[in-house]
């Protein structure tokens, strides 16, 4: 495994081996439940049918969102997401599994791996409240 | 489609500046990077002479693509102009990583459909194909490339191993990120 390095600079990652060499962050599951995560930013994304066309219902409403942390180093999460309904409202709903730059590790201090790792995110996500702060970040940038 | 790479020195005669004016086209005038560029034609410090160039021509000889790559153990796009995307590591400076940048597949000929997004197109995966390849062949077993957020996700699908180097930073008002690439037949 990469030599970690760790940032004397702010906050550190509890729980955290650090920045390595490779760009990993490694950190084990329960130090990402305890990482807080702020909003970065959301976006859209480019509509590659040309957009509404009459008669043929509404497109798909579907985008980005990224999320890092404020403690060093720097743990950046993103996904993307889609609109759905819910309750007869509309609703975010994350697409896929989430792009990081972690890596999770056992107890042990081996990685979990890719998908392990993305899989374990997602469920770090689903405790994250993060759909109203990228309706408020989409919102904002394209009213 | 037709794809040919090499120093600028290798490339056949022309074809260098042609791929000055091509990318002035597409970075300067239709992207509207601010550049400090003589009128009509893009370089920058990093067009050297260990410098490889890839460029895609159409049937009639127009370039429709273009790429560039940088040994990281020489100056480079990602080390010198954007480190701070690195999450506060050293640039990494390795014979087995060399930068991908000035990667475009516009066409302006109009024979072919304009890309709606920078790798969703077949001209533009087999562009990136190519690139990838190249660079392999010159002993990279990464790329890493400074790019738009929506990069890493469009290289999953077309099969790449791809991930950020450090968390995306909104540059200029565009969110930019460190992406590595495994040097690998995408799966």
């Amino acid at each position: 495994m990469s030599s970690p390095i760790v940032l004397k600079t702010g906050a550190v990652l509890t729980g955290s081996l650090g920045l390595c060499e490779d760009g990993y962050i490694r950190l084990d599951f329960n130090a990402l439940q305890h990482t807080e995560l702020i909003h970065l930013v959301s976006g859209l994304d480019d509509d590659p049918s040309g957009g509404l066309k009459c008669g043929t219902g509404v497109a798909a409403i579907s985008g980005f969102t990224e999320w890092i942390s404020t403690a060093r180093p720097v743990v950046s999460i993103g996904w993307d997401w889609v609109i759905g309904s819910r309750d007869g409202r509309a609703y975010y709903m994350m697409v896929g599994k989430p792009r990081s730059n972690i890596m999770l590790i056992d107890d042990q201090c081996r990685d979990l791996g890719f998908e392990a790792t993305a899989d374990l995110l997602m469920a770090r996500l689903d405790r994250l409240i993060w759909q109203e702060a990228t309706n408020a970040a989409i919102t904002s940038r394209y009213a | 489609m037709h794809i040919l790479s090499g120093q600028s020195a290798r490339l056949p005669d022309g074809v260098a500046n042609a791929l000055s004016v091509y990318r002035h086209k597409v970075f300067v005038e239709m992207l509207g990077w601010q550049l400090d560029t003589p009128p009509g034609i893009e370089q920058d410090q990093f067009d050297r002479a260990d410098t490889v160039y890839i460029v895609s021509h159409d049937e009639t000889g127009q370039i429709n693509g273009c790429a560039r790559l940088l040994p990281t153990t020489s100056p480079y796009l990602l080390g010198d102009v954007f480190p701070q995307l690195l999450n506060g590591l050293a640039p990494p400076s390795s014979p087995d990583i060399w930068e991908l940048s000035r990667f475009a597949a516009v066409d302006f000929s109009g024979q072919t459909p304009v890309a709606t997004g920078q790798f969703s197109s077949p001209v533009t995966a087999q562009l990136l194909h190519e690139s990838i390849r190249c660079a392999g062949r010159l002993g990279a077993k990464m790329v890493i490339t400074v790019s738009p957020l929506g990069v890493e996700r469009l290289l999953r699908k077309l099969g790449y191993t791809a991930r950020r180097a450090g968390p995306p930073m909104v540059i200029d008002g565009y969110p930019l990120f460190a992406c590595l690439i495994d040097v690998a037949e995408p799966g």
